[in-house]
């Protein structure tokens, strides 16, 4: 996988957050009505793959409405896949508990399971990429720090998403580096990786000291700078929550789809 | 107070390694002065700047700026008084949008939020970077970076600005915008580079530094035109 795809996958702030109309609402309302998508989703049984397109579908309005490109969220959530992939891998082999059959082809516990992962995996991480492309992460960590999540916490976040960028940065350098005297070699012995990683980290260390050196050098003493600019709670941002919050919530609650086809 | 605004005592910096990076400096800078730091790879000159700022501190002498020694328990007020420019804008600039960025410093300093605000609006419009207001940094030309690390200092009202290789990596339309704009500041300016050329135009005065020894100070356009003392210090 290319770096440019992670460094544009991490890359929460770069569509223009003007396009969103994510920033008409207070990034509370937007920030809790993603967490309760999130929990609704995840709680759907392992088995219920309808629902889980309505979840879906739920997710796609809410694409439409904010008015940021649904193929933007999509490539976000290609990034986890993979890893996505590795999680379900065994339910097929293990799972072998047939619970249905399409077009005279049993179809087993593991495959559907394996699916719901899969939709799950990509879902969650469009979802938030979503909400981070419509508001930023700063705005979300912002949003937490209001809600009362302790400051030392949304902090890290703050660092943590500032420095995987200097990690992918100093790691497409490398990788340049590396393409442009390979002689048409792409392939990587092991040995050559383990030097990779340990330069990588080497460099990036050093690289997050010159970032801290000149963050001291314009006055911080370990806390982010508040703008001290809070935008207040206003009734539409109570609608959003109620919406955003009832729909996902109930269709956890009384899987519509689930009950229709035992009907 | 003394009318030298930063003064340089018999400075000695060695690295952690036992290293030695500059010995035996001393220099004297007054209000307003524009001073090129020059020398070649490896002379001391980004290590001179992160000690006028207090990121490092010196292992002998003493170094004042603003009547104030840099040591530990001074660092805020060195802060407030000193802005740095980094080689290398990616290293600076840290936050999520250009007005973000630019807010970052005065904030620290403790600002009020419409303080903040005007000096914000005030140094876009100085460094024309108001139409980059809601750009991230990162997705910035090297110019256009540049010019936000620059903005982002002057935000701080510093007395004092250190650049450090201001024109690396700029084109030379970039290059020309930018030494137009420290030709427009009233400030003390301590700048380091290679370009002999920038530092002709913008600094009357030179500090020239060796192997880090301080070798020549004086007139830039007496200290280019000796040929014999660039070429022993390696910058011909």
């Amino acid at each position: 996988m290319s770096f440019n795809l992670i460094a544009d996958t991490i890359s929460t702030e770069k569509t223009g957050r003007a396009e969103s109309t994510f920033t008409r609402y207070d990034t509370r309302a937007v920030t809790l009505a993603l967490f309760c998508y999130l929990v609704a989703m995840l709680s759907l049984p392992a088995t219920n793959l309808g629902d889980l397109l309505v979840m879906g579908c739920l997710l796609m309005i809410a694409t439409s409405l904010s008015g940021i490109k649904l193929r933007t969220v999509l490539r976000k959530s290609l990034l986890v896949l993979p890893l996505v992939l590795l999680i379900g891998l065994f339910n097929p082999i293990i799972d072998r508990t047939p619970i249905a059959t399409f077009l005279g082809v049993i179809i087993t516990r593991g495959w559907v399971t394996f699916l719901t992962i899969i939709i799950r995996g990509v879902l969650a991480v469009s979802a938030v990429a979503l909400v981070t492309e419509g508001v930023g992460f700063r705005s979300i960590c912002d949003a937490l720090r209001r809600m009362g999540v302790p400051k030392l916490f949304t902090e890290q976040l703050l660092f943590l998403h500032r420095y995987l960028f200097v990690i992918v940065e100093e790691a497409q350098e490398m990788s340049r580096a590396r393409l442009a005297r390979s002689g048409g070699r792409n392939k990587l012995r092991l040995k050559v990786w383990a030097t990779l990683i340990g330069t990588l980290l080497i460099r990036s260390i050093d690289r997050a000291e010159r970032i801290y050196g000149a963050m001291l050098a314009r006055g911080y003493q370990g806390r982010m700078p508040d703008r001290g600019v809070k935008r207040r709670w206003h009734k539409q941002d109570t609608l959003l929550l109620i919406i955003a919050t009832t729909l996902p919530i109930a269709t956890a609650i009384f899987q519509p789809i689930r009950y229709l086809s035992a009907l | 107070m003394s009318h030298h605004y930063i003064e340089f005592n018999n400075v000695g910096y060695r690295y952690p390694s036992g290293q030695v990076a500059l010995e035996n400096i001393s220099f004297r800078i007054t209000h307003g002065e524009r001073v090129a730091l020059i020398g070649a790879n490896g002379a001391g000159k980004s290590t001179l700047l992160n000690l006028c700022c207090g990121i490092l501190l010196p292992t002998t002498g003493d170094i004042v700026v603003g009547g104030v020694r840099v040591e530990n328990k001074q660092l805020q007020e060195i802060r407030r008084q000193v802005g740095i420019v980094f080689q290398n804008p990616d290293d600076q600039l840290i936050m999520s949008s250009v007005e973000e960025e630019i807010a970052f410093g005065p904030l620290n300093m403790g600002y009020p939020p419409d303080k903040v605000e005007q000096l914000v609006e005030q140094v876009m419009h100085q460094t024309s970077t108001i139409r980059l207001r809601n750009r991230p940094p990162y997705n910035l030309s090297g110019g256009e970076k540049k010019s936000v690390a620059i903005a982002s200092v002057l935000a701080m009202e510093p007395s004092v600005i250190l650049m450090d290789e201001p024109s690396a990596s700029l084109d030379p339309r970039a290059r020309r915008l930018m030494m137009e704009l420290v030709e427009s500041f009233g400030h003390t300016i301590l700048l380091s580079s290679h370009d002999l050329g920038l530092a002709e135009r913008l600094c009357p005065r030179t500090l020239l530094l060796h192997h880090g020894y301080l070798v020549a100070d004086g007139a830039t356009t007496e200290l280019l035109s000796d040929k014999e003392l660039m070429e022993r210090c390696e910058l011909l």
